[in-house]
């Protein structure tokens, strides 16, 4: 009989990090379905090539690197999978393909591949294409005239100008509440369905993938901003709602903030993370080039992450630091 | 705030069907080994009381510390001395062991002491350092825990019945046997300490609960609600500081100052999928947990066998490890539910599950980069190893072992190496 060794506890609550980007990749489908509800099968196709490319660049990336391909933990997918989500309906296919690989090849896999990135992938992707094909990126079809788009190419499609593009262009909106509630307005393919989004987010919270804390810290900040500067004439109700629906502000509130490589790990730290995202992304928004910015205030917030996490642990335990005397 | 900080982690119970069972009887034991150390501090040796191939009687001291106020070690079983030599326990670390091999491992029918009135703090800390008590919880002497607590800085003594642990059932099996008495060492446990009250600490299913409370004349029982590791033992108060002893450790001295009875046994709970007949079973100190498992009989070739607890237990090797004071639990698991190590993902839960308000995860990264200079300021020392962060990990990670791990290298040379930098 030979007894093995094993360090304490021998016995594990036995979730695998997987089922946290399972539990993503689940919540991507209705917004799939959503969109696809508006613009047929193109956006469901884009997603797919996002997924696709990010895992085809993981794997060749592992090979390079000698390491055993780690694509079955889910992170690329769900990274290829937010890109996809980020693009306009009407996008050519080469642009998810774009932003995957440039989320894999440089802001994934140079700083040794998952759990070791600075920045969020999926942010910096959407940062590369939003500054190269900005003309292209924020171009949106118009949901009510043209269902559903054509599958091979896009060009032609009647676009509209989105709520986030008319609120920095100074115009007036149309938008009505319960309009932006349903989804029916231009924007990314994942971005727009707000009822959807919430419901997205209640269940990652549930399930612990995501973290309240910074979804809900970020949400206040981004939305007493909209009170204190509105770009609206009009009742604040009606500010706050277009500043939170428009762009993909909700999306990153939900998805990319909550990416847990690249977020704090201390509840304070959640906060504070989550809130000077909010500045950011508001920020840019008021004196951004862009009609939609938070992917560069995600990458920027991402640079603080480490520093925040730290500064707040010790403002919570600066008691007990002073006791073994490191408070100085 | 309490949302934020809600810590700690649900265990699954699993204590059945040790739980339920009456605790049984260790009915042929052939040998027990005893270190010759000073109780709680396994690197001081005690002076050798008998020579070789004398014949001892259950509680005769064969150890005797060098200093007036230690705790002497006492013959756990009737039988002959048969020799001394060197052993490895991984709770004790090197020590010298008595070697006895035993005729009779049954107790003697107690016998009240006569006494009249009152006892005094002295004469019961005397009677449990005489009977040799050492506090199951964390293997000190109970005198000297007692006698710490006599300066006020503890005013509410809770006897730990707790057992968040998975399998470990140990505590129930004893307060379900003999909880009368148990609740008369409260009694001489406060007095003996000097603090205000007392009352025991339990985890139970409401109806257990329920019928153990019958047998008391007051509500002395406090369900623990917290999650592992229990943080609160009694009703919250600003200024109630809680010490804790062990149950056995309670029911010892009760039995120390009332009969003037030795502690030579404690009941340990024996599970684990490889077990065939899982149960509480009272063994006396130093039996080889080879002689325990056989006790109970296995179903199939164990691939684990853990010297305590299911979270914070030892895998062992070598089966002579003997049961020692501080054990309460012995698994024999075939297969653990453990998997390969992943990167870490940085999802926070060892944070969140931490009691100690520590980073686990940070920690351990600053020790696998090598950053020694800049892991004292993260408090690894803080950690006590409840294993809460490795339980919750999904990556599956030993974020303890790793802390603990820090833990020993803070402070030391490591430290001096950087220019303690760390903004």
């Amino acid at each position: 009989m030979t007894l093995k060794t094993g360090n304490a506890p021998h016995l594990r609550q036995g979730e695998r990090s997987g089922m946290l980007s399972l539990d993503v990749l689940i919540v991507m489908i209705p917004l799939c379905i959503f969109s696809s509800f508006y613009y047929g099968l193109r956006p469901v196709l884009l997603v797919l090539t996002g997924i696709g490319t990010a895992l085809i660049c993981e794997t060749v990336c592992c090979l390079m690197m000698k390491r055993r391909p780690g694509i079955l933990d889910g992170t690329a997918a769900v990274t290829g999978g937010l890109v996809g989500l980020l693009m306009p309906p009407a996008a050519p296919y080469w642009m998810p393909v774009v932003a995957a690989a440039f989320a894999i090849l440089v802001a994934k896999m140079p700083f040794g591949g998952t759990g070791r990135n600075l920045f969020n992938p999926a942010a910096a992707g959407i940062a590369v294409v939003t500054l190269c094909f900005s003309g292209l990126f924020f171009l949106y079809p118009d949901p009510g005239l043209s269902a559903p788009l054509p599958l091979n190419t896009a060009a032609g499609v009647i676009t509209e100008a989105s709520p986030a593009a008319q609120l920095a262009g100074g115009g007036q909106t149309i938008y009505m509440w319960s309009t932006l509630l349903l989804g029916d307005f231009p924007g990314p393919i994942g971005a727009t369905a707000v009822a959807v989004l919430a419901a997205c987010a209640l269940y990652l919270f549930t399930r612990r993938t995501a973290s309240p804390l910074i979804t809900v810290s970020f949400l206040l900040v981004c939305a007493a901003s909209a009170v204190l500067f509105p770009r609206v004439s009009g009742v604040w109700q009606d500010s706050v709602m277009l500043e939170l629906c428009s762009g993909y502000l909700l999306f990153c509130g939900v998805f990319l903030l909550t990416d847990p490589v690249t977020a704090p790990r201390h509840w304070l730290g959640r906060i504070v993370y989550g809130a000077l995202a909010g500045v950011l992304v508001m920020a840019l928004r008021y004196s951004g080039r862009f009609e939609e910015g938070a992917c560069f205030a995600v990458l920027l917030v991402n640079a603080f992450s480490p520093l925040i996490d730290r500064f707040c642990w010790k403002l919570v335990n600066v008691r007990r630091l002073r006791r073994e005397g490191w408070g100085q | 705030m309490s949302i934020f900080t809600k810590r700690g982690v649900r265990l699954p119970l699993m204590k059945e069907p040790a739980a339920s069972r009456p605790v049984a009887e260790m009915e042929t034991v052939s040998r027990v080994t005893l270190p010759l150390s000073v109780a709680g501090d396994s690197s001081r040796s005690c002076r050798q009381a008998l020579g070789i191939y004398s014949s001892v009687i259950r509680g005769q001291v064969i150890g005797l510390p060098e200093d007036e106020g230690g705790t002497p070690v006492l013959s756990s079983v009737t039988g002959v001395l048969a020799g001394i030599q060197p052993l490895t326990h991984p709770l004790y670390g090197e020590t010298t062991c008595a070697v006895l091999d035993c005729m009779v491992a049954a107790a003697a029918e107690p016998v009240l002491r006569p006494h009249k009135g009152e006892w005094k703090p002295e004469e019961i800390l005397g009677a449990a350092r005489t009977a040799g008590i050492i506090d199951e919880l964390d293997g000190l002497p109970l005198h000297a825990k007692l006698r710490a607590w006599q300066d006020g800085s503890c005013n509410f003594l809770v006897v730990d019945a707790a057992e968040q642990e998975p399998y470990a059932s140990s505590g129930w099996a004893v307060l379900n046997e003999s909880i009368e008495q148990v609740q008369e060492g409260v009694a001489l446990a406060v007095t003996a300490a000097g603090v205000a009250g007392g009352h025991i600490a339990v985890k139970l299913p409401a109806a257990r609960r329920k019928e153990l409370a019958k047998r008391l004349h007051n509500s002395q029982l406090f369900q623990v609600r917290s999650r592992y590791p229990a943080r609160q033992y009694c009703h919250a108060a600003s200024d109630v500081v809680v010490c804790r002893i062990g149950v056995q450790a309670c029911l010892a001295l009760y039995r120390a100052v009332v009969y003037g009875e030795p502690q030579c046994d404690c009941v340990i709970t024996v599970a684990g999928d490889a077990v065939a007949t899982p149960q509480n079973i009272r063994v006396p100190f130093g039996v080889s947990v080879k002689q325990v498992l056989h006790a109970c009989g296995l179903s199939s070739d164990p691939g684990y066998v853990i010297l305590g607890d299911a979270v914070t237990g030892v895998a062992i090797q070598d089966l002579e490890i003997p049961v020692l004071p501080g054990v309460t639990c012995v698994l024999a698991l075939t297969e653990r539910k453990v998997s390969a190590p992943r990167p870490c993902i940085g999802c926070g839960r060892c944070a969140q599950a931490c009691h100690a308000g520590l980073l686990p995860s940070e920690i351990a990264g600053r020790l696998e980069n090598m950053h020694y200079e800049r892991l004292s300021t993260l408090l690894p020392t803080e950690c006590d190893g409840c294993g809460a962060c490795s339980y919750v990990c999904p990556a599956g990670r030993d974020v303890t072992t790793r802390v603990l791990e820090a833990q020993e290298n803070a402070g030391t040379i490591f430290l001096n190496w950087g220019d303690d930098d760390d903004a």
